[in-house]
């Protein structure tokens, strides 16, 4: 939470009259840093490495490292870069495949050809919580942007690990089929996913100031949103927790160009995950949040230094494991009915 | 004839009644002569003791002596072999009597002698009977307010032995029995002499007059407890008047930024009160108001402070060698005292300015013996922007302090204080808002107020003429309340939303403390104190409730009390005794003990002090100084500027109490009349300090605060130079500090280990104040500073962060023509470049320096005297920076095919909020 810089800058120019002016800023010939950077999902089969070198303006693809897994101090594989290719897009990226489990205590290794940059991280495979308990859901009406809509509220119910500091994220993956007529009569079905969820008035989501769009919009409040709802269990240590969240009953299914006249059926897969991810990472999510808030001044504040966990190098490389809950499943009748 | 005998005697032979056998001595069996001659005797035979002769005696012994005196005399000399000199005797006279000659022999040697018949008999001299001694002690007062005087000395010229007033006033100095001449003094007042013959216990209470008083020279007050005298180091006293001629932002004089122009203080952020000292930061400054904590000292988000100088009396501010009575922080004190308001006569002074406009009324009670003294400051550009508002927007920020004390004297034993102190700042914004076709509504306000109350009780006992009590029980509240309210309606649709968020700290405290002097060359002070913390660091409510076609839809109140209450209890106990080892080595010596008991946890320390000085000549003196320092409470602040939101959080489990361990050396010369300079090099370690982690420093609650901070190592190191005059027409002082100051932690930690200079790091600094009194009309003041920049931490490169592809809660995916599935593209993450910063304050700010200039025109009136001020702030429109941070602006290159690239060139935007700022100021007295 913090006051408008708006607004301060507001009162002093009131009372001073103040001015910017531009200083020269001389660069240093700052070596290049080794950049590892990768969020492994545990569930995946698959997943990415991505290396580069950090540069004065801008930062370079490293494309000709080897990388190395070793999990409980046994080589799993060797990777070399993926080629360019249209789907992958920058060949920076290293395709692991290794199975990771919780527990594992992996090794990841990275190394530029000419041997001239290598960086590595060690960290253990966080294990999932129990199975959550149970997710209630209700429609519920709130005020927001001015309007009155219609939301789906869900109470998540779930017990943290116990004996120990966890981290966590909530995911919550909105999987929507819509079945529409083209213009030239032919019916398709069209997919998208999304992740939208509005937790702000879940106290731990909010790490303690759950408030609502007025309170943040208002101009004396401005808090930084946890975009990557990235919690830890100080709030509810060895218990379990019942999280509040929200998102909307409707859609805008139509910037898919599917207007609604032309929408035959609509599906909604909303599935929760809670992750359990490592401290390492969670810190960087939370540093994340802040440089992707429009709360965030760096004229006032100082600029934010994102936490690595990499050795001979910077980055994050951190690692998730999750339990899903069941899938709760919103068809276009059932939004008629709320409807009405 | 002449004989020499040496007596072996039993003791009883020297008791009263065995005298007479003396005489017959020469019977005795163990007598022994021998004399041996190394001089020559040229004297004419004497037989009577007034006979004169001439004695040349070089280093020589008792039977030489004795033998020369019986060759030259019909005299013999009889002792016992327990006679014995002190020193060997070297004596050339002429024609001195025998009486005169044994007089200058045995002047300083415990001998005595006794002349019968032709006998000159020896014996041991003895000890005088031991003089009385008896205590003078009582008040020193300003003759025409009786307000007490704070550091005065009382110097005594017989027995050169001196002391000085406390901070009521008080002196006590115990001297022999007989002629003393005592002299009072301090500085802008005329001596006081006092001679009179002491056979009793004495209370004296004086009054000092001063002709000049209203016209105030500037001059630096007595220095009971810094400068050449005082046994403590790293402590400088401010004169209130060098506070009020001191030329600051739009007039207004501040304590604060007076302390600020001291060596070894740092400023912070240019224009700021913040102080910064010896490395430390603005959470370790220990600020009293009459022996009470004040937690929040600013005004308008630290650019003002919130000690009104009419209402305050003196200000001490200690850096290192801190006396056994102070604790809880670690770099400095600073000691406000306020005044106690005139016991003779009402008076006052009326002050407007531009920002600000302050009354200070004072006077008596009941004559000589109730006074109050009532001061009260009020900005008002709320005022004067309310008439150019528009009528649908609301706007305004004023602050305000009141200071009020009374004070009652029931004898010179007792005196009873009260004080009080109330400021505040305040910040309101408010909108209404309507749709075009009347229906839509939306009403906004939303307000923020936060402030110090504190409030004390004080009674001054006097035990006896050698133990003074004084007992404190205070209460300190600093509060922080922000509010929001909305009000929307659309139709039949409404919206009502409210919110209240609150932090603070309270205190309840109860203290005693004795200075005791029991002795000349000791002045004790002890005492305990105990304080009740009560920390709330946030709790917040919001209630929101919805309303459609008149029925309630959604009625729900949010509360957040999981942190809302902390509560520590804080012992502390000390003693220390300032005393003479020798005439050249005075020593300050004492402990501090304290325990802090939090969450079932409880910290107790030890912290000892050592203070020494030497002195080397008579205008110069060597110090020397040890200091531990703990500190149990933090200020969690993200932001370079004070911001009411920063919050006062206890240690905990986790979290241990900050430590400091601080040496000082220094050296002092006063041998320019008028003048003063001083040296002083510090080491100073602290241990446990705190540092936010990387990338969580911004807006985070208090909640889990601990595992956003880090503890570590600092330390700081330097030397100050300063050079005061503190008398004449022209006074001021010159300081220059060689300074260097930084943090370490953990390996892996914060800046991955690597030591990194602190934020306000600065090398050099420099300040120099001058004031001049022209004539009794016309003064000048001004000030300038210099100071190598300080650090920030700017990004030199770029580097590329991960985001989640999946749950980073920012919209929609794009169109998938396949059902998604886990392995999908979706679902991985992707990278973006941003600022990469590889380590903290990596960048030094610019050197900043800025000329203030002060001119009072005065002028006596019938009631009193009026005073112009014109003020100009930062003359010669420096342009220091305030805040810097990194921008980017595009840039082409010209390729040789002709075409044009495009990158970012990075450069520095740097915000200055002080530049040239005159104002003017009318001040009356009365």
């Amino acid at each position: 939470m913090k006051i408008n810089a708006i607004y301060l800058t507001a009162l002093l120019a009131i009372l001073l009259c103040g001015c910017n002016n531009e200083i020269p800023f001389n660069l240093k010939e700052n070596p290049p840093k080794f950049v590892m950077n990768g969020l492994i999902d545990v569930e995946n089969s698959s997943n990415y490495l991505l290396l580069s070198l950090t540069g004065q303006t801008k930062t370079t693809n490293v494309t000709d490292a080897m990388v190395e897994v070793h999990i409980n101090g046994q080589l799993t594989e060797t990777v070399y870069a993926q080629p360019v290719t249209e789907t992958n897009g920058a060949s920076n990226k290293y395709l692991l495949t290794s199975t990771f489990k919780p527990g594992d205590l992996v090794r990841i290794d990275a190394t530029t050809r000419d041997g001239k940059y290598h960086a590595w991280i060690e960290e253990t495979v966080p294990t999932p919580i129990n199975p959550i308990e149970k997710v209630d859901t209700i429609s519920q009406t709130i005020f927001k942007n001015g309007y009155i809509s219609r939301l789906i509220q869900y109470k998540i119910t779930f017990h943290d690990r116990p004996s120990e500091q966890n981290f966590y994220r909530l995911v919550m993956e909105e999987k929507i089929a819509v079945l529409k007529t083209t213009e030239s009569g032919k019916d398709t079905t069209v997919y998208s996913v999304g992740y939208n969820l509005i937790n702000r008035e879940d106290v731990v989501l909010t790490d303690g100031q759950p408030m609502t769009s007025e309170e943040s919009n208002n101009g004396l409040f401005e808090t930084i949103e946890n975009k990557y709802n990235v919690f830890d269990d100080s709030r509810f240590t060895n218990t379990a927790y019942t999280m509040t969240v929200y998102n909307y009953l409707y859609n805008d299914f139509y910037q898919w160009g599917a207007s609604q006249e032309n929408i035959k059926h609509l599906k909604r897969d909303v599935t929760i995950r809670i992750l359990s991810i490592t401290k390492a990472e969670y810190y960087y999510l939370k540093a994340l949040n802040a440089l992707e808030s429009d709360a965030y001044d760096e004229s006032i504040n100082e600029p934010i230094r994102f936490p690595s966990n990499v050795n001979g190098g910077i980055g994050i490389v951190g690692f998730s494991t999750e339990r899903a809950y069941p899938t709760i499943i919103i068809t276009d009748k059932d939004i008629q009915q709320e409807e009405m | 004839m002449t004989f020499t005998k040496q007596i072996t005697a039993s003791p009883s032979l020297f008791s009263g009644e065995g005298r007479g056998e003396l005489y017959n001595c020469t019977k005795m069996k163990k007598l022994l002569i021998i004399i041996t001659l190394a001089f020559t005797i040229t004297a004419a035979q004497a037989q009577t003791s007034s006979s004169r002769l001439s004695v040349n005696l070089r280093n020589g012994s008792l039977k030489e002596f004795a033998k020369q005196i019986e060759s030259a005399t019909k005299f013999s000399f009889i002792y016992g072999e327990e006679i014995k000199t002190a020193h060997a005797i070297s004596l050339n006279v002429q024609g001195k009597t025998v009486t005169e000659v044994l007089d200058l022999a045995f002047a300083n040697q415990p001998i005595s002698y006794k002349i019968t018949g032709n006998h000159i008999l020896l014996q041991k001299k003895q000890p005088k009977p031991n003089k009385r001694r008896f205590t003078v002690s009582g008040y020193m007062t300003d003759a025409t307010s009786s307000e007490t005087l704070i550091g005065a000395n009382i110097l005594d010229s017989h027995s050169h032995q001196g002391t000085t007033t406390n901070a009521y006033g008080f002196y006590s100095i115990t001297l022999p029995e007989g002629e003393v001449e005592l002299n009072y003094s301090y500085l802008g007042y005329n001596t006081h002499p006092s001679a009179f013959t002491l056979t009793r216990e004495t209370v004296l209470n004086v009054q000092m007059r001063d002709n000049t008083r209203l016209q105030e020279v500037v001059v630096l007050s007595n220095k009971s407890e810094s400068g050449i005298i005082a046994t403590h180091m790293g402590a400088n006293e401010i004169p209130i008047a060098q506070i009020k001629h001191t030329p600051s932002i739009l007039g207004e004089a501040d304590l604060m930024k007076t302390i600020q122009l001291m060596p070894g203080v740092q400023a912070g952020v240019e224009g700021s009160a913040g102080l910064y000292v010896r490395g430390g930061g603005p959470d370790q400054n220990l600020i009293l108001l009459d022996g009470v904590p004040v937690y929040n000292v600013d005004h308008l988000f630290g650019f003002f402070s919130v000690f009104t100088p009419e209402a305050v009396k003196k200000v001490t501010l200690f850096k290192s060698s801190f006396p056994a009575r102070f604790g809880g922080r670690l770099s400095s004190v600073v000691d406000v005292r306020t005044n106690d308001g005139d016991m003779k006569k009402y008076h006052g002074t009326i002050s407007i300015g531009l920002l600000t406009s302050k009354i200070n009324f004072e006077g008596p009670i009941i004559k000589d013996r109730t006074s109050f003294s009532v001061s009260a400051r009020r900005s008002y550009v709320d005022l004067l922007m309310k008439p150019f508002m528009p009528k649908d927007e609301k706007m305004s920020f004023y602050f305000y302090d009141i200071n009020a004390k009374i004070n009652h004297k029931f004898s010179d034993r007792d005196r009873l204080f009260f004080s009080f102190y109330n400021g505040k700042d305040h910040f309101m914004s408010g909108i209404k808002e309507f749709g075009d076709n009347g229906e839509q509504t939306a009403d906004d306000k939303w307000k923020m107020n936060w402030g110090n109350t504190i409030a004390s009780a004080r009674w001054n006992h006097l035990f006896n003429s050698k133990l003074f009590s004084n007992t404190t029980v205070a209460y300190s509240h600093y509060n922080l309340l922000m509010s929001s309210a909305s009000h929307y309606k659309y139709a039949m649709q409404e919206n009502d939303y409210n919110s209240n968020y609150k932090s603070g700290i309270r205190d309840w405290s109860y203290r005693i403390d004795f200075d005791y002097n029991p002795v000349p060359n000791h002045h004790i002070k002890f005492g305990a104190g105990y304080l009740y913390h009560r920390f709330q660091p946030e709790v917040s409510t919001s209630r929101i409730k919805n309303k459609e076609n008149s029925s309630t839809t959604l009625d729900t109140i949010y509360n957040n009390q999981a942190n809302s209450q902390i509560y520590a209890h804080e012992v502390s106990a000390y003693v220390e005794d300032n005393f003479d080892l020798t005439s050249s080595l005075r020593i300050n010596a004492g402990v501090h003990f304290s325990l802090f008991h939090v969450q079932k946890k409880s910290y107790f320390s030890v912290q000892p002090r050592l203070s020494l000085r030497y002195q080397l000549l008579r205008d110069v003196s060597l110090k020397a100084s040890y200091t531990q320092m703990n500190q149990y409470t933090h200020l969690l602040s993200s932001t370079p500027i004070a911001m009411p939101t920063d919050l006062w959080v206890p240690v905990t489990n986790k979290i241990k109490p900050m430590k400091a361990h601080q040496y000082s050396l220094g050296a002092y010369y006063t041998g320019i009349l008028g003048w003063e300079f001083s040296v002083e090099g510090y080491y100073k370690s602290m241990k446990n300090v705190l540092e936010y982690k990387e990338g969580v420093s911004f807006f985070g609650s208090s909640t889990g605060w601990e595992d956003k901070v880090e503890m570590g190592l600092g330390r700081s190191m330097g030397i100050e130079f300063m050079a005061q005059k503190n008398i004449g027409k022209t006074t001021g002082w010159v300081a220059y500090t060689l300074a260097k100051s930084d943090r370490k932690f953990s390996k892996g930690g914060i800046n991955n280990g690597e030591r990194f200079p602190y934020k306000y790091d600065r090398r050099h600094n420099i300040s120099l104040t001058v004031n001049h009194k022209f004539n009794e009309r016309i003064d000048i003041g001004a000030s300038w500073t210099f100071a190598t920049g300080g650090t920030a931490t700017l990004a030199e490169e770029v580097t590329n962060v991960i985001r989640p592809g999946d749950g980073s809660n920012n919209g929609y995916g794009s169109f998938l023509p396949m059902p998604p599935t886990r392995s999908s593209s979706y679902n991985y993450s992707s990278e973006k470049e941003t600022d990469y910063i590889a380590h903290r304050n990596n960048y030094r700010f610019p050197s900043s320096h800025r000329l203030n200039l002060g001119i009072n025109f005065n002028k006596k009136t019938r009631h009193g005297i009026r005073t112009w001020n014109i003020s100009i702030y930062n003359a010669y429109n420096a342009m220091n920076p305030t805040f810097i941070y990194r921008e980017t602006k595009p840039e082409s290159h010209l390729q040789p095919d002709g075409s044009l690239i495009w990158t970012s060139k990075p450069y520095i935007k740097k915000t200055t909020i002080l530049p040239c700022i005159p104002s003017i100021t009318y001040t009356y007295k009365f």
